[in-house]
């Protein structure tokens, strides 16, 4: 979690990235502007970003179908839309394709722009911890599988009519203190 | 040919006037006179005397009476009077005569039966057809006053779909307003947009200046050692990012009037584009309108299509001042929507002394000739339902008639549409 947060500017309106870079100065953000979507899709085959601003009229790629290009390619990238017109049509197929998380349109507020940023980026380090959560327990219920075929019987926990834990009464305690102090170290390790 | 409209004479009474005539009866009677009969007369069943002949020499005795039946009924009598000597005689001739009434009476009633059959068939066919008559009369009013209905229905409608289209024309001009409208507000937000953000950002800057120069005044009058106060300073100057600060603060302000110089253009445009200051009829140079709508349009142009410009000085023209404009803009628009992925559109104006003539050339697929009568109907449109209301050139044509000019389509020499505009100069 510690590599940095890289967030994307796309906008054919160089003044607009710069606007937007003196505006986020502050946060603690790497911030690279693209002047269209095949720019952007460039840069994001070289590095992972967390956010990505995109305009909706741009010449060549419009905002709507990058976005929806990001989606496919890198559906964890958080996804805004900063536009200076939104006409129904244009917002509906962004939300649709897209799959934006948040709308912002010209002139924007600063603030809300940055607390949305930040949100966007907490999203996705949560997403990210979760994906890795998510693994560890694959391979966490891989290995019992694998110890289970090994030692049949060993992650089954059999217990008495009261509820207490029966152990087999040829484990020693302090057999049992060096498992669970095993048991502690791996969940460290992992 | 009904049977309730026959009347059958048989049971209706006939009184034996009816049916023995004068002619049919006297001679019989005065032929008895002259075998001897002194008088000789018919008398009806009341026994008033109904035909009559008598010598003058007075009546003398009734010698014979009979009855004339009709329908077994007698109706008449047959009298013969004459001296009594004479009975011997005429009372075979009573017979006679009687037998004769009879033959008479009988053929006169056949006669008149058949007479009066036919009678009441001419009379009923006549009725029927008297019938019939007024019964298609009455149908062919219905018809007329259907027909005169009809064409004050099909005026009613054609009336009305005059208004629902001059109001869809109407809506189209608005529609193609809105769609200026949105591409305008777009090009305004985004200058205003970047405005905005770098003005918040000075207002930090300029936080920053002033606690540097803060810092200064207050340093200053400490009166500490310059070395020190260099320090101090350098310190602060790197605390507060000024080297970044200085470095960005003359692009920033450079940056936003630029944008701001746009917006005031895109206004005096759009403003220039509507004449929406102008009241009534206005002189205007068709260049300077095709070159404003160019303008307004460029968001929708810039980097997508190419535009070759082809324009000669033309005469002023005296006309509302949104027409050129509304003409300009949806005839470029069309030409957008239908050239391709890559479109170029030549505009090209000349005057030749007496007509303005203006063209609009796309490299688009061009008009088939089979389409070139509909494509300025209302309505009208290629594009698949719900992308386009077809009404677009609709506005085109309205427009230019207005300008008393016309519109045609031609082919462009590239294979694309040329659409031709012509308008008499010199409408003053």
């Amino acid at each position: 979690m510690t590599d940095e947060t890289r967030i994307l500017l796309v906008d054919d309106e160089p003044h607009v990235i710069s606007a937007l870079v003196r505006g986020l100065d502050e946060e603690p953000y790497l911030i690279t502007g693209a002047h269209g979507g095949k720019e952007a899709l460039g840069l994001m085959v070289q590095h992972r970003y967390k956010v990505v601003i995109s305009d909706e009229k741009m010449p060549g790629m419009d905002g709507a179908e990058f976005l929806g290009a990001v989606k496919e390619l890198y559906p964890e990238t958080v996804r805004i839309m900063l536009t200076g017109h939104a006409s129904v049509e244009a917002t509906m197929r962004a939300v649709n394709s897209g799959e934006i998380y948040r709308f912002f349109t010209k002139p924007w507020d600063e603030t809300e722009l940055k607390l949305a940023l930040r949100s966007a980026v907490e999203k996705y380090n949560l997403e990210e911890e979760n994906r890795r959560l998510l693994r560890t327990v694959k391979r966490q219920s891989q290995e019992l599988k694998y110890l289970e075929k090994s030692y049949p019987g060993i992650t089954e926990l059999r217990r008495e009519a009261d509820g207490a834990i029966r152990i087999d009464e040829d484990v020693t305690e302090e057999e049992i203190a060096s498992i669970i102090a095993g048991c502690n170290d791996a969940e460290r390790s992992s | 040919m009904s049977a309730e409209t026959l009347h059958f004479v048989v049971g209706e009474e006939k009184k034996v006037r009816e049916l023995l005539l004068d002619a049919d009866v006297l001679p019989l009677l005065k032929g008895a006179l002259a075998a001897g009969a002194s008088c000789a007369r018919v008398t009806g069943d009341d026994g008033e005397e109904l035909w009559g002949a008598c010598s003058p020499a007075g009546r003398g005795e009734l010698l014979r009476s009979l009855p004339l039946m009709l329908e077994g009924e007698p109706v008449a009598h047959l009298e013969l009077f004459g001296a009594p000597e004479m009975r011997e005689r005429l009372e075979p001739l009573a017979s006679l005569l009687i037998v004769a009434l009879d033959t008479v009476l009988r053929n006169s009633l056949k006669r008149v039966l058949t007479t009066e059959i036919h009678t009441s068939v001419v009379n009923s066919s006549h009725e029927e057809l008297v019938a019939m008559n007024a019964e298609l009369a009455r149908s062919e009013a219905r018809y007329r006053e259907l027909a005169e209905n009809l064409e004050l229905r099909v005026k009613e409608r054609t009336a009305e779909l005059r208004r629902a289209q001059a109001h869809l024309l109407q809506q189209e001009k608005m529609a193609a307003v809105g769609q200026l409208a949105a591409g305008v507000a777009h090009e305004i937000n985004n200058p205003l947009g970047f405005i905005t953000s770098n003005l918040h950002t000075l207002q930090k800057y300029v936080a920053r200046f002033c606690a540097m120069l803060q810092f200064y005044r207050e340093h200053l009058e400490l009166e500490q050692p310059r070395e020190r106060l260099v320090t101090e300073a350098e310190t602060k100057w790197r605390e507060l990012k000024l080297p970044h600060v200085m470095a960005d603060v003359g692009d920033l302000m450079a940056q936003s009037l630029a944008g701001a110089e746009r917006v005031s253009r895109i206004v005096a445009d759009l403003k220039g584009f509507s004449h929406v200051d102008e009241s009534g009829e206005s002189v205007v140079d068709l260049n300077q309108e095709l070159e404003r709508t160019l303008t307004l349009l460029s968001h929708q142009l810039a980097g997508r299509a190419e535009i070759v410009k082809e324009l000669q000085p033309l005469p002023e023209v005296k006309c509302q001042g949104q027409l050129p404009g509304q003409i300009f803009l949806n005839l470029i628009q069309n030409a957008l929507t239908h050239a391709g992925a890559s479109p170029r559109i030549t505009l090209s104006s000349c005057f030749d002394g007496e007509r303005i003539r203006i063209s609009i050339a796309d490299n688009g697929p061009g008009i088939p000739a089979a389409l070139r009568g509909q494509i300025f109907d209302p309505f009208f449109t290629t594009l698949p339902v719900g992308s386009g209301t077809g009404m677009g050139l609709a506005v085109v044509w309205e427009a230019v008639l207005k300008l008393q000019g016309t519109v045609a389509v031609a082919d462009a020499p590239g294979g694309g549409a040329d659409f031709i505009i012509t308008i008499p100069a010199g409408r003053n």
